[in-house]
């Protein structure tokens, strides 16, 4: 479960305070796929960043199962989000001079695994998105669609309990970006793992179970998405 | 990596003109004296002090020389000429090697000369050819047959050297009528019983030759090597400092490289700490990468080096006539390519490592 509780975010910029979030409280159940939508500037992107442990509230509390990872320290932050984080970035953020088999097991250079078994494991997170006959190709030789799926292969090889994804149909094609949304869909379904996507596009938002409106730092209402 | 290896390169070349310089001095002996004119080296000394000098306490044996400055073929063939007592000069420099019969030539012909090996080398002269030399300070015409070519017993030996027969000269001064002291030397080389005594052995040497008409100044061989260096220190020490410049110069060239890199890969290391990678991993990944960079452009500086001296040996004649690369200089070379890797390191990593993660991100 994710909960947020009076959760608080904004920036300085000189002298003024900016604020992106006010007082924001949501719950979201594990094995959720939970859409936020709102305009540009309305602070979706920041509480997806406050959920995935990669920026820190001004107030308020974020318990992700059971942990307040408002009160851990930086490192411990860093630690905490290799094992319950998978990140899928709008751009695919893969590291061009690696392959697609290095881009998927790059999180687990982080565990004590053999290299034989790291391999096992990033060519079977590979193969649940379909993409086995492209390991050896480097971000530059794939696709948009291709390099995010390597992306949400490179998010489930960890089996990080949450997969927080900020805008990933927003760099591609429709068709690209139905076959994005049908894959989180089956990992929400087939693996359980609980999805927070961040998206403008409404269509992609239907996707989820639970839709929240986002506008100029506050919630507005929920809904239910089609899946 | 090019500007590391250009500099690594230049450093060890420039290192290695600095310390040809020291040569000298450092293949000088502790247990030699030189005994000089206490005005100037320009001034001769009586050889009837050699007498006097070889009943000093402490001494062994004694030796002289004088300079020629003669010019072999062009002005630009330069090597030092000095006119000895062939017997004693050897005994006194075991470190020349020569072949027995080429000694027995050398001995036996007033007029024969021994030439180091470089000298040799450099003219494609061999023993019996004829070296005609163009007196400057004694005018007119030299001619010596080669008796011997000589070899240095180690690497740091000068073979860059003429000698050829005192007697002879001091002959021809007569004979030729010209206007330089006769009988005379330009320096004594003493050898020692004890090196612990040449402070003592120095000062009752020139206790002898006090208040006389020509005083002498005696002192080791390496600092009467030393003082030639002294002459010429200026121009070393900027030699120095501008090795140390380049130096220096490609390490601000390369953390700039390594900024400007590192500022396009800011989104790289977002993207690995948003996975879990920490700081430390972070800085150790931008410092071996620059460590890498540093190291292949720096041992290929390295290797060229090599190259690079036996280039610059052969256009430098016998200027330089010990001219190699010490173990310092490379040790040096690779202390200064960890220094340009870890130097170059540092502002990148603390950017990457310190940045906000969502700003990296965003910038991307």
């Amino acid at each position: 479960m994710i909960q947020l509780t009076n959760v608080s975010k904004s920036y300085n910029r000189g002298d003024t305070k900016v604020p992106v979030l006010e007082n924001i409280s949501l719950k979201i159940p594990s094995g959720d796929f939970f859409a936020l939508m709102g305009p540009s500037g309305s602070g979706k992107s920041t509480l997806l960043n406050l959920i995935g442990g990669i920026d820190y509230p001004n107030t308020g509390t974020i318990v992700i199962n059971s942990i307040d990872i408002t009160e851990l320290s930086e490192s411990g932050l860093t630690s905490w989000r290799a094992e319950n984080i998978g990140f899928i970035f709008q751009f695919y953020n893969l590291l061009p001079v690696l392959t697609a088999l290095e881009n998927v097991a790059l999180p687990l250079q982080l565990k004590p695994l053999s290299q034989k078994k790291r391999k096992a494991l990033a060519l079977n997170a590979l193969e649940k998105v379909g993409l086995l006959d492209r390991i050896n190709h480097k971000p530059g030789e794939l696709s948009g669609g291709q390099q995010q799926r390597v992306a949400v292969a490179r998010a489930l090889v960890t089996d990080a309990p949450v997969i927080v994804a900020d805008e990933p149909t927003g760099d591609l094609d429709r068709e690209s970006g139905a076959e994005i949304l049908e894959l989180l869909g089956e990992v929400n379904n087939n693996f359980g793992r609980t999805i927070v996507m961040v998206t403008h596009d409404p269509k992609a938002a239907s996707k989820a179970n639970t839709i929240l409106n986002f506008e100029k730092g506050r919630l507005e209402e929920s809904s239910s998405g089609d899946n | 990596m090019v500007g590391v290896a250009v500099a690594i390169l230049s450093f060890g070349l420039l290192s290695t003109v600095v310390d040809s310089w020291y040569a000298g001095a450092e293949g000088a002996s502790s247990a030699r004296l030189i005994v000089r004119s206490s005005v100037s080296l320009m001034f001769p000394l009586p050889m009837t002090y050699k007498n006097k000098i070889n009943r000093v306490d402490g001494v062994e044996d004694v030796s002289w020389a004088r300079w020629f400055g003669g010019v072999y073929k062009e002005p630009k063939n330069f090597f030092p000429q000095f006119a000895i007592d062939p017997k004693s000069y050897l005994r006194i420099y075991p470190e020349y090697i020569v072949s027995d019969d080429q000694k027995e030539n050398f001995f036996n012909d007033r007029r024969s000369t021994l030439i180091g090996r470089k000298i040799a080398e450099e003219h494609g002269l061999k023993v019996g050819d004829l070296m005609p030399l163009q007196g400057q300070i004694f005018p007119g015409t030299w001619d010596f047959v080669v008796g011997g070519i000589y070899d240095g017993k180690n690497s740091g030996t000068d073979t860059a050297q003429m000698f050829f027969h005192w007697d002879y000269l001091n002959e021809e001064i007569k004979k030729r009528k010209i206007s330089r002291d006769l009988e005379s030397v330009g320096v004594f080389i003493v050898e020692v019983n004890d090196v612990k005594k040449v402070g003592p052995i120095s000062q009752d040497i020139d206790e002898l030759f006090k208040n006389s008409r020509k005083e002498t100044y005696t002192e080791t061989e390496k600092a009467f090597q030393l003082g030639f260096v002294a002459m010429t220190e200026a121009i070393v020490v900027a030699i120095r400092l501008v090795s140390y410049v380049v130096i220096v110069i490609i390490m601000l060239v390369m953390a700039n490289t390594m900024v400007m890199t590192s500022k396009e890969r800011m989104w790289e290391y977002a993207t690995m700490r948003s996975l879990g990678f920490d700081r430390n991993f972070l800085n150790k990944v931008i410092f071996f990468e620059s460590l890498f960079l540093s190291g292949i452009g720096g041992f290929t500086g390295i290797v060229l080096t090599f190259p690079a001296a036996t280039l610059f040996r052969s256009y430098t004649g016998t200027l330089f006539p010990v001219f190699e690369i010490s173990l310092a200089t490379i040790s040096t070379q690779i202390c200064f390519l960890l220094l340009i890797g870890l130097v170059a390191s540092l502002f990148p990593a603390w950017k990457a490592s310190n940045g906000k993660i969502v700003t990296a991100l965003r910038a991307a």
